[in-house]
């Protein structure tokens, strides 16, 4: 039998929840909206849905092992095929992947990506972010997630001399986009003062340069082509996916025989770069309109754009500092205030894809940037080790 | 709308299927064991790999995101890599997926358990749901006594029956004492109609039609088709005396692969307790309702006829790609669907058709 051509895909709904640190609803509860809200923009119900891939990091933050699970009924998955993506905090990025293949492949022609996430229950998440390491070797260094992005960052200022201030201009502007988006866990008008001058977390990250712990829940319906026009919807086409691993280690990221370097996300290099290509992008800054970038940290905006291809090597601080990716600017950074103002781990690699999916579709209200017609999800992992990158268009290629 | 086209055939081109020896070896010694096996079967480097699906599960792992420290060891130095927490076949599912979709040429899945370094009862203990049914202390074993008693009680079959069955599945693996251990661990479920668990690996290596083409590679079966499905998380909501998963991902799998069960040779399953391998028979539409002892007892050898008897030892979450792995090992094996049971109380099922060597 001939292999059949791979299926165009197209995003038809999103679904998001507030992102806040307390909700009334339990999680399976949280889930379900966002699945609903996905499929009401949609115009369909539980009943059209092929399959169900479910976005879900580590469960220890909500002590319930098997939350996916818990939920399949809520979201409308009993008695169809659901499968759970885990890639820790990449994790939302790369069921989006995983879901826009179940359709690529022609077995489903709709599939809802749902997840949800209630990490700021959990009592210390950086202790159970502390337990991702070897046990060996770098859980004893006290590692968590903070003090690995603070280790990324001494690096970058270290080979390129990135300054704490640049890396404060990145938090003044996300904190200003986000105050347009309604289900921003954070927002406001801070200052490069105010981000300097807040607590020290590990030097050199401040509390203004870290992510807050957010629940809610995100989801998005991935439709074939076939289904796009038999219903006549809009879609924001999936036009490039590609995704990366890297070794746990960070000292294998540096000296000599170093394959990457812990301070230049090369991992999700290698990942943009086939979206780009599956894509047919060759020149970011003119052909993307929008990127959705995967920064729980200030240095991780830096380091994206970067990667992204929006710039060179080292000149992410500066240009952000210069207002280069600002609304209005030549590529538009994170419009919806991005993971730094809203990380539900579970699920923000799939806030990126939905925020990034609504700018095509037209539909981000506030936070809308004129024109769309690209934009750009990233999702980030374990040690920076795991990364995904969607690429969105309003037409297919 | 949901459609079940018959499927592109996928060729397995490597395969390993490893059990160990508790304490012998680390989890990531143990992935990087199969799955250099798979490659060394495919005659494959790690350079060839395109992408890496993993199967584990975190808290049976003991770690956060098990996958950071079994990624590499699996192949996926800065090669595309994502983990699946279902069973072993849901990952090769993604793979079959990702060829189909034309993503990728060559993939590995590799799949594990290794539950004599957690302690499994109590990872299940924290899987129910914390407001209903983690009180009242519905782990497997519980769960599954609940199931058998409704089995016995709706179809009037009695427990000296299972008892035969277990005797003969003791037999069947070649356990010396084939007494039946009658001390319940969940009236009426006892303690002889449950499976030993095993720590196992397994990994198999897909490639496209293209890639076995231009590359040469020997094919040691064909993927024809796949499946799965997910039941309601709480016991209680879910039907007790059969599987509608289960009968969902076989329907699925079957009519992806073209094939109607009369034409499968066997049925390779997760007989982790003697109740799931009759309730897996039934699914399958191989007997009636209530009817699969008075199956097996006519035509046993249809079930795990060519990887074994559970009850020999059977690997945790990953006993499917396990003896599919060990299904490719052999050069008499026609068509066969593999079943691969995850979550508490087997709530989530995926089925995949296999053409062996020696498929028609």
């Amino acid at each position: 039998m001939p292999p059949k051509a791979r299926a165009r895909t197209g995003i038809v709904g999103v679904g998001e929840t507030e992102y806040r640190t307390r909700h009334q609803e339990n999680y399976v509860e949280l889930a379900q909206r966002a699945a609903m809200n996905a499929l009401r923009m949609a115009g369909m119900t539980p009943d059209d849905v092929d399959a169900v891939v479910y976005s879900m990091a580590p469960t220890e933050f909500m002590g319930v092992s098997d939350a996916d699970k818990w939920a399949a009924t809520a979201v409308g998955a009993r008695h169809k095929p659901m499968m759970r993506v885990h890639t820790g905090g990449a994790t939302g990025g790369s069921a989006a992947v995983i879901g826009h293949h179940h359709v690529a492949s022609n077995l489903h022609d709709v599939v809802l990506v749902v997840g949800a996430d209630k990490v700021s229950e959990t009592p210390d998440a950086q202790f159970v972010l502390g337990l991702i390491w070897d046990p060996f070797y770098e859980r004893g260094f006290g590692l968590n997630t903070v003090t690995q992005g603070a280790l990324e960052a001494v690096r970058h200022m270290d080979m390129y001399g990135t300054t704490e201030e640049q890396m404060a201009e990145v938090a003044v502007r996300t904190w200003r986009r986000a105050k347009r988006n309604p289900n921003a866990h954070l927002s406001g008008d801070i200052t490069v003062d105010d981000v300097i001058n807040s607590q020290r977390l590990a030097w050199p990250l401040k509390r203004y340069d870290c992510c807050p712990r957010s629940s809610g829940a995100a989801a998005v319906v991935i439709a074939s082509e076939r289904v796009v026009h038999e219903r006549g919807l809009d879609a924001a086409w999936i036009n490039g996916t590609g995704a990366a691993g890297n070794t746990v280690y960070i000292g294998d990221r540096l000296g000599p025989n170093k394959q990457t370097d812990f301070g230049e996300l090369d991992e999700l290099r290698i990942a943009i770069e086939k979206a780009y290509r599956e894509a047919g992008i060759s020149d970011p800054v003119s052909q993307i309109d929008v990127a959705e970038a995967y920064s729980p940290f200030t240095i991780y905006e830096i380091q994206n754009v970067e990667a992204l291809g929006f710039c060179g090597r080292g000149e992410g601080g500066p240009d952000i500092a210069a207002g280069r990716f600002d609304v209005g600017g030549e590529v538009v950074l994170n419009p919806s205030g991005g993971t730094l103002c809203s990380n539900p781990i579970a699920v923000t690699g799939l806030v990126r894809v939905c925020d990034a999916a609504l700018q095509i579709l037209g539909r981000a209200e506030e936070y809308q940037v004129p024109d769309v017609r690209t934009a750009v999800a990233t999702a980030i992992g374990g040690s920076a080790q795991f990364e995904a990158c969607l690429v969105l268009g309003s037409d297919p290629v | 709308m949901s459609r079940a086209p018959q499927m592109t055939p996928v060729p397995v081109v490597g395969a390993a299927a490893l059990t160990a020896v508790p304490g012998r070896k680390r989890l990531e010694e143990l992935v990087f064991d199969a799955a250099r096996a798979a490659l060394d079967v495919a005659g494959l480097e790690r350079a060839d790999l395109d992408a890496v699906v993993l199967s584990g599960s975190d808290e049976l792992d003991g770690r956060s995101i098990s996958s950071m420290l079994t990624s590499m060891p699996a192949g996926g130095l800065l090669k595309d890599t994502v983990k699946i927490t279902d069973s072993g076949l849901h990952a090769l599912a993604v793979s079959v997926m990702r060829i189909l979709s034309q993503d990728t040429h060559v993939e590995i899945a590799v799949s594990w358990g290794v539950p004599s370094e957690g302690n499994p009862e109590a990872v299940e203990r924290t899987a129910l749901d914390p407001f209903f049914e983690r009180h009242a202390g519905v782990i497997d074993v519980v769960a599954t006594g609940m199931m058998l008693g409704a089995y016995l009680a709706d179809f009037d079959r009695n427990l000296q029956e299972v008892d035969e069955r277990a005797t003969r599945k003791w037999a069947a693996a070649g356990v010396e004492s084939c007494a039946v251990d009658r001390s319940f661990v969940a009236v009426p479920l006892r303690r002889g109609h449950i499976a030993p668990t095993v720590d196992a690996v397994a990994a198999v290596v897909l490639a496209s039609p293209s890639a076995v083409k231009q590359r040469g590679l020997n094919v040691l079966g064909q993927v024809t088709g796949v499946g799965w499905a997910v039941d309601a998380h709480s016991v209680g909501a879910r039907e007790h005396s059969s599987q509608p998963a289960l009968q969902i991902a076989a329907r699925h799998a079957l009519a992806r692969s073209g094939a109607e069960v009369t034409g499968l040779d066997a049925i390779e399953i997760e007989d982790r307790t003697v109740l799931h391998e009759l309730l897996a028979v039934e699914a399958f539409g191989m007997a009636g309702p209530g009817q699969a002892l008075d199956a097996l007892a006519d035509s046993s050898n249809i079930v795990n006829r060519y990887t074994g008897d559970g009850f020999g030892g059977l690997p945790m979450h990953c006993s499917g790609l396990w003896r599919l792995a060990r299904l490719c090992e052999r050069d008499d094996v026609g068509r066969v669907a593999v079943q691969n049971a995850s979550g508490i109380a087997a709530q989530s099922h995926a089925v995949v058709v296999l053409e062996g060597a020696n498929a028609a």
